[in-house]
């Protein structure tokens, strides 16, 4: 079957020497984020507007040539491919020698495991649940052996060619649906601005393939069959495809079970109502992607179901307790008290507010136009589901559930924006021709916004070490720390750590980091009080930890991510923690300290089990 | 001729661009922090245990390491000279006791690392962890 089929229609429009000017000038916009990074590296205050303006060179140029009328099909999908990959390099450019993101630990820890013992489903300390989806790590690891790659290397291959998948698949989506290059264009230029787009869609994660996988699937249903042609090529392309999603990421498996679902509804009821020439797909799809991502959850992964309800229920708790009255809501903008600046708040406030006013006009004229597929409307309805993410933002748990339901409903605000952006205003000429800088400048905004509300201001361009600051957190005394533990202690200890060293210890160390998530140890009551209490001694012992790692740093600033260890930590204490907090380990008999590199200390607590023997005195370090 | 300008504009972009990952590259790979010297101390079979340095500064150091059984002196390594990505060690021994480390630079005022391992507690717990 052959998904990509570009029609032989004779005269059309070519492209010239347009698409190789945009590729230069998207060189051109990655070059200057690469000298943007490393000022910002040298803390150089010029990185920062730098970074804006590379990031508008590769965006605007590309949105002013996909408003352009006539465009070849051809050129117009090649653009939306090149916006995505340029996109995702920007991440890449960020730390091009090793992974930062928090997950992409986790994952790189599973493509190890699998790539050193050659089986599935070793236990990841780090996401439980990453081991029990090996898609992503599996083709990871296979490639990584077959070229003779690092997983690093491997695994930003496999992210990249995935982002070109997804462009390729959007594109062709909504083209199908809307029966329009024009609108798929303008739609794939929306799609960029979801807010996870730039960082978080580009990380080694099981998300970032399962996605484009997922929209394949769809692309590959939505496929119009000529007269006499069979369905068995389609469905056995889709079905390969629904496999390799439901053994790659969970959420990403039930939202595509839900859009098949849906897709068959509004066939059904399109059919009742007597409406004719849409496109519909059968309960089977739905049916059979249900019960396999319901059957993988009940054979390999039990553990998705607390991980996938957990925080759910949490985000119910915390918005109910603030809609009472009991718990203040979440500042916006405000990063472990760390705001982003008052022009990034305007813009990401006015990209809201755009869609919020894009979509009721969108919707209507999708409606009107009387789209091919009935699936129009199940992304007409995803759409709609906009607006309740807002007030989710206002809770902690609430805000990163939102912005992890973005990534889908946004695959119908996509489309709803390109109907509204390109509907007949005056006269039959539609708003991106008569008002092509408004309409420019509208992109825009959605694009900054969904920046803005994607990452925070502190951790999109490299730099000096912050505490709790994600990737700005990670740096060579965590990967040095990891490597000797891994030498000289071997693997598979377990230890407490804060969330970010945590990382480094759990991937590159092999350590077994305990936590809340894995152990039900609340790794936080062992750091927080200022003085050695019993207390601490029984969770120790009870999550069976032999060292306890301690970076010194934590005490000079709140953490940027709002954790020092995980969320829900101590609700009864100070932030930042204190200095006595983190040096009460020395000194305590039954510790010794194994490790010092001036903000990174190991002390191994496996004495404070058999506690002193009689008459003995505690031989403390004095600190420095 | 529109032809070879689009392969001549093209290549021209993906040189930009290699450009652009080289130098991104060349600037992680220099990190950001100011450096960093690692000290530890692992005890080894029986009552033997080994220290080691290792040097992550931006430049060479010269270390003195000295060894304590309690209060009692019990070795002290002087003119350890490191260059960045240069590492030391030395296995000793010891009855057992708390063992202090302390790792000092030249002009220091106060020990620039610090350890301690508990040398009688540890046969308690598992009698060592590696071989000599």
């Amino acid at each position: 079957m052959n998904l990509i089929r570009l029609p032989v229609t004779a005269p059309r429009p070519h492209c010239g020497l347009w698409f190789p000017l945009l590729a230069l000038t998207t060189a051109g916009g990655l070059l200057t984020i690469a000298l943007a990074d490393d000022a910002a590296r040298a803390g150089a205050g010029w990185s920062y507007p730098a970074f804006w303006l590379g990031l508008g060179a590769i965006y605007l140029p590309i949105a002013y040539r996909l408003l352009a009328t006539p465009l070849a099909r051809s050129e117009s999908l090649a653009l939306a491919c090149l916006l995505g990959i340029s996109l995702y390099l920007v991440k890449v450019l960020y730390s091009p020698t090793g992974f930062v993101l928090h997950d992409e630990f986790a994952h790189w820890r599973t493509a190890a495991d699998i790539l050193g013992s050659g089986r599935l489903f070793s236990p990841n300390p780090l996401i439980p649940v990453s081991s029990l989806y090996p898609g992503l790590e599996s083709v990871t690891a296979e490639f990584a052996a077959a070229a003779g790659i690092p997983i690093f290397a491997s695994g930003l291959a496999v992210i990249g060619a995935a982002r070109i998948i997804m462009m390729l698949a959007l594109w062709l989506l909504y083209e199908r649906v809307s029966g329009s290059p024009r609108i798929a264009g303008v739609a794939v230029l929306i799609y960029a601005a979801v807010p996870n787009f730039l960082f978080w869609q580009s990380q080694f994660a099981y998300e970032s393939l399962a996605l484009p996988l997922a929209l394949l699937a769809v692309l590959a249903l939505t496929r119009r069959r000529r007269p006499g042609e069979g369905r068995i090529g389609a469905a056995v392309i889709a079905g390969l495809l629904v496999g390799g999603v439901v053994v790659t990421h969970h959420a990403t498996a039930f939202v595509l079970a839900g859009m098949l679902a849906a897709w068959w509804v509004a066939g059904v009821l399109l059919r009742k109502r007597g409406a004719p020439g849409f496109q519909t797909v059968s309960a089977l799809p739905a049916v059979l992607t249900a019960a396999a991502a319901g059957a993988w959850v009940l054979l390999v992964a039990r553990p998705a179901v607390h991980y996938l309800s957990g925080p759910l229920q949490a985000s119910v708790s915390q918005l109910s307790a603030i809609w009472s009255g009991q718990l203040a809501p979440r500042q916006l903008f405000a990063n472990g008290g760390h705001a982003d600046p008052i022009v990034e708040r305007w813009v990401a406030v006015a990209s809201a507010l755009l869609l919020l006013v894009l979509l009721p006009l969108g919707i209507r004229w999708a409606v009107r136009m009387r789209p091919r597929s009935a699936l129009a409307l199940v992304l007409v309805a995803m759409a709609a589901v906009y607006p309740l993410t807002l007030p989710a933002r206002y809770s902690a748990n609430g805000q990163e559930l939102a912005s992890r339901m973005l990534d889908f409903i946004f695959i119908g605000i996509a489309l709803i924006g390109a109907y509204a952006l390109t509907r007949p205003a005056i006269a039959g000429l539609s708003l991106d021709r008569l008002f092509k800088p408004m309409v420019i400048t509208s992109l825009a905004v959605l694009f900054a916004g969904g920046v803005v509300l994607g990452t925070g201001s502190y951790a999109r361009l490299p730099g000096p070490y912050l505490v709790g600051a994600g990737p700005r957190s990670i740096d060579k005394q965590g990967a040095e720390l990891a490597n000797w533990m891994l030498s000289d202690l071997g693997p598979g200890n377990r230890l407490t750590a804060d969330r970010i060293n945590s990382l480094q210890l759990g991937a590159y160390g092999e350590q077994h980091p305990v936590s809340g998530l894995t152990d039900g140890v609340a790794v936080w009551e062992i750091y927080f009080p200022d003085h050695w209490v019993q207390e601490i001694t029984t969770t120790l012992v009870r999550g069976r930890v032999r060292y306890v790692v301690v970076d010194r740093r934590l005490a000079t600033a709140k953490p940027y991510d709002g954790v020092y260890f995980e969320n829900g930590e101590a609700p009864n204490y100070n932030y930042p923690i204190s200095r006595q907090a983190l040096l009460k380990f020395d000194g305590l008999y039954g510790t010794s300290r194994l490790y010092d590199s001036g903000d990174l200390i190991v002390y191994d607590v496996s004495g404070l089990e058999i506690g002193p023997p009689r008459g003995s005195q505690p031989s403390p370090v004095p600190d420095g | 001729m529109i032809r070879a300008a689009q392969v001549a504009i093209l290549t021209l972009a993906l040189v930009v661009g290699g450009l652009a990952v080289k130098l991104a590259a060349a600037g992680a790979s220099a990190g950001t922090g100011s450096g960093f010297t690692s000290a530890a101390i692992l005890p080894l079979r029986g009552d033997h245990f080994r220290v080691e340095l290792r040097n992550y500064e931006t430049a060479p150091e010269v270390y003195t390491v000295e060894l304590t059984l309690g209060t009692a002196a019990l070795e002290t390594w002087s003119a350890i000279a490191l260059k960045p990505g240069q590492s030391w060690e030395r296995t000793a021994s010891a009855a057992p006791g708390d063992i202090q480390v302390l790792v000092i630079r030249p002009g220091d005022r106060q020990p620039y690392r610090r350890l301690l391992l508990l040398q009688d507690l540890r046969a308690r717990v598992d009698g060592g962890l590696a071989s000599p």
